[in-house]
Order: structure tokens, then sequence, then C-alpha cells
């Protein structure tokens, strides 16, 4: 009746959720005037794009370096693609190239044009890339979130992992689309919305606060040689937000236990 | 009380619409833009206005030459408590409600080992009987958290089912 694996996965992922907060201050090229879409399918196709950008990006970087692997002029690190939209192999492409170019990174001498700095923030947005993409993959195969994976009918008119649905499913109507709709819980849309706004930009500080008492700040190098004050005051305050909202829900118990003292003594 | 359930009714209202609730100022050379979802995680972005800062350290001149950002920054964080805090009131009411019922209704069911206990009769039946007063009270952080944001679901639930229903009708375009 119940899947053991998924129950366990879901239960110490929520226990997770529960018990730590994280606030990340993040430095964005640019703003787009367009609102993320409220469709997750168009949500993962939105961060599938930033992913292959990037390695496009990044790949063309490393080009003069290390040359192109291939007699047509493939993108160094992202290669030819094969899948182009935002379905499971999708998402495994993407992870699979970054891993690959990840490794390739390894091999470089930093120097040049390629201080140590720069190719280390590099590594670790191949890394972002290919954990997420990871992260990704994992939800489209539970059960009950894909109606398309295990249903012949519409797996054979819709692959999500060609761009030419994606288009598709874009311009149909919402009660059509809905029954192509991704089914995610709170927490699975919570992840994918927070990889699309997270994306491919660089992330300066971030703050984990466990409830055990654990605090973790990791800032970039970059920043940490030359900090701006402002930002970690930005920082600070929405390290205080989070945790007054927390200790908010925590002082519903401290009332809670006052109103039951004056109930059962009266006198105190 | 109207202003703090209009308050709440506005930030679900945010959350609904965009899945999050945001914050943003703008200003001389760029935008803050603060995002925050109902586990209390928060996303801070500070994006430059013109895309003519290319690297970071184009940008971090630009935040330290921007005169109004201190203000604006006050303001910002100001909008975001104000809709955390509409957020957490209707969990909070809930989970309050919940549990001072359990809890009435254990204290009248065990009303004579509780006036025993506080009368000095201290014995292992009298603590053992009473445990679960203690155990709902340790456990009441994670319920606060937990089942506050999941009783939400069942009316979020409603209200997305009923903008469906209206887009139904309506037949509007996904984009």
């Amino acid at each position: 009746m119940f899947d053991k694996k998924r129950l366990d996965e879901a239960i110490s992922t929520t226990l997770y959720d529960l018990t730590h907060l994280e606030i990340n201050t993040i430095i964005k090229d640019e703003m787009t005037a367009s609102k993320a879409p409220a469709s997750p399918r168009l949500l993962l196709h939105n961060l599938a794009g930033k992913y292959d950008l990037k390695l496009v990006t990044l790949g063309d970087k490393y080009a003069q370096y290390f040359g192109s692997p291939t007699a047509d002029g493939a993108n160094l690190f992202r290669g030819k693609r094969e899948k182009e939209g935002s379905g499971y192999d999708s998402f495994k492409e993407l992870s699979e190239r970054s891993k690959d170019a990840r490794m390739l990174l390894k091999t470089l001498k930093p120097g040049g044009d390629f201080p140590k700095d720069t190719v280390d923030a590099d590594m670790m947005m191949l890394q972002r890339i290919e954990t997420i993409s990871g992260d990704i993959r994992r939800i489209l195969v539970m059960d009950g979130v894909d109606p398309v994976k295990n249903d012949p009918v519409k797996s054979a008119q819709f692959n999500f992992d060609e761009k030419e649905t994606i288009e598709k499913f874009r311009t149909m109507t919402s009660r059509d689309a809905d029954e192509y709709e991704l089914n995610l819980d709170l927490r699975q849309l919570l992840v994918i919305k927070k990889a699309n706004d997270i994306g491919t930009e660089k992330v300066v500080l971030q703050t984990v606060i466990g409830i055990d008492g654990d605090v973790t700040t990791r800032i970039s190098k970059a920043f940490a040689e030359q900090p701006v004050a402002f930002i970690n005051e930005m920082h600070r305050d929405a390290i205080g937000i989070s945790v007054e909202f927390w200790k908010s829900l925590i002082n519903v118990v401290v009332n809670l236990g006052t109103h039951i003292i004056d109930l059962v003594n009266p006198k105190r | 009380m109207i202003n703090n359930y209009s308050q709440a009714f506005r930030a679900y209202k945010e959350l609904l619409q965009t899945g999050c609730i945001q914050s943003t100022v703008e200003g001389e050379k760029v935008f803050i833009d603060i995002r925050g979802n109902v586990s209390g995680d928060i996303l801070v972005f500070i994006v430059p206005k013109d895309k003519i800062a290319t690297n970071g350290e184009d940008i971090m001149k630009m935040i330290s030459s921007d005169n109004n950002l201190n203000q604006l920054r006050n303001a910002a964080f100001e909008s975001l408590k104000q809709k955390f805090k509409g957020i957490t009131m209707l969990p909070e009411r809930l989970v309050w409600l919940v549990n001072i019922c359990i809890l009435l209704f254990y204290a009248f069911w065990k009303f004579d080992v509780i006036l025993a206990l506080f009368a000095g009769e201290v014995g292992l039946a009298g603590i053992f009987s009473l445990s679960p007063l203690l155990i709902l009270t340790v456990i009441t952080p994670f319920l606060s958290k937990f089942f506050g944001f999941n009783l939400l679901k069942p009316i979020l639930s409603v209200i997305i089912r009923l903008v469906k229903f209206v887009r139904l009708i309506r037949n509007r375009k996904v984009a």
C-alpha cells in the first residue's frame, strides 16, 4: 500500500525543511520584465534553457584553451544537443555534459586568462547544474508526478524532451494543458521554483540555519576578498526576518503554555 | 484586526499568484528584489538597472555609489516582514485552535489527576497520564510549521480549483 522508500524520502526531506532555513544573497546580471511562468512544465523549460546557455557560454570561454572537440565545431561543453526540451532525458543530458565539462576543467592549469579563482567559480557553477539537474530527474521519476510517463497514449503524442512538444504545450488551452501538467506537491514545486529563481546567478552569501543551533554561512571568494558593507547588511536583515518568521511560530507554543497554566492554576 | 486579515489575504493572494512573496525597490543604479517562500527561505537579488555592469566588481561599485539604497532597503524589508506576518497569521490561529481543543479535552478528561498533582500528590501513574500534555507541548514547534502549512493546503487547493474553473470557463491560453 505504501511505497516505503518514497515515504522515507518524504519524511527525511520534510524534516530537513522543517528544521532548516536558507538565506541566499545573489547578484544578478539583469532583471527580466517577464514573470516566471506558473506552469511547472514551463518553469522546468526556463531552467533547462538557462543551464543550456550557461554551458554554451562557458564552453565558448574555454574553447580557446582546449579547442573544439568535434570537426563540426560543436560547443566544447554543451556538445551536440540531443534533447532540446525539459523532460527527464533533457536534464540527464545537461547533468552528464556538465559533469564531463567539470572533469575537463580539472585538467586545466590555472594561469594567464584563466586564474584559479575564475576556474574554481566555473567548476562550482557546473557542479550546480549537475546537482540540480539530478534533483529534478529524481522528482520527475517519482510515482504520480508525470502523467505522461506511464500513459502509452499520452507519451506517444507528447515527448517533453522535444522542443516542439513544449511549444505545443505552451499554446494549449489550460483545460488541455492540465492533463499533461506535472502533479507536484508543495515541496517539489518549491525546489523547482527556487532552482529557476537562482538559475545560474552568482550566490555571494548563503546562510543555512538549523534548529539545533548550527549556522553555516558560505561566502564567495571574490566577495570575501572585497566585501561590501551594504550587501552584508542586506543579508543580515534577511536572516533576521527569516528567523523572526520561525520564532513567531514558536511563540505560539509559549503563549499556549501560558494559557494552559492559567487554565489549570488560575491563582498563579 | 480587519487590517491584519486584509494583510494576510493580500499575502496569500500574492503567494498563490507567484508562488512566493516579493518585495522590490528601485535605487538610482540597482534594483533590490527580495523573495520569501512558505518555508521561511529568503532569496535576495541585487540587479543592476542597466546591463553595463558585466562583472561582479562593477556591480559592487554601483551599489556603493547608490545614495538611496539604505533607505530603500529598510522599506523593502519592512514590506516583506508585513507579508510574512500575514502568512504566519492563519497557521498560528489554526494550530492554536487545534491545540487548545485537544488540551482542553485532555484536561477535562484527566481533571482529577491534574488537581492531585497540583495539590502535591505526585505519583508515577499521575505523571505518566499527563505525559501527552508534555509531548504535545514539545512537538508543537514542529506541528506549527508542518501542520500549519499543511492545514493551508485544502484552502489553497479550493482557491486554485476556483481559479482553474474560472479559467476553464474563459478558456484562456496558458501563455
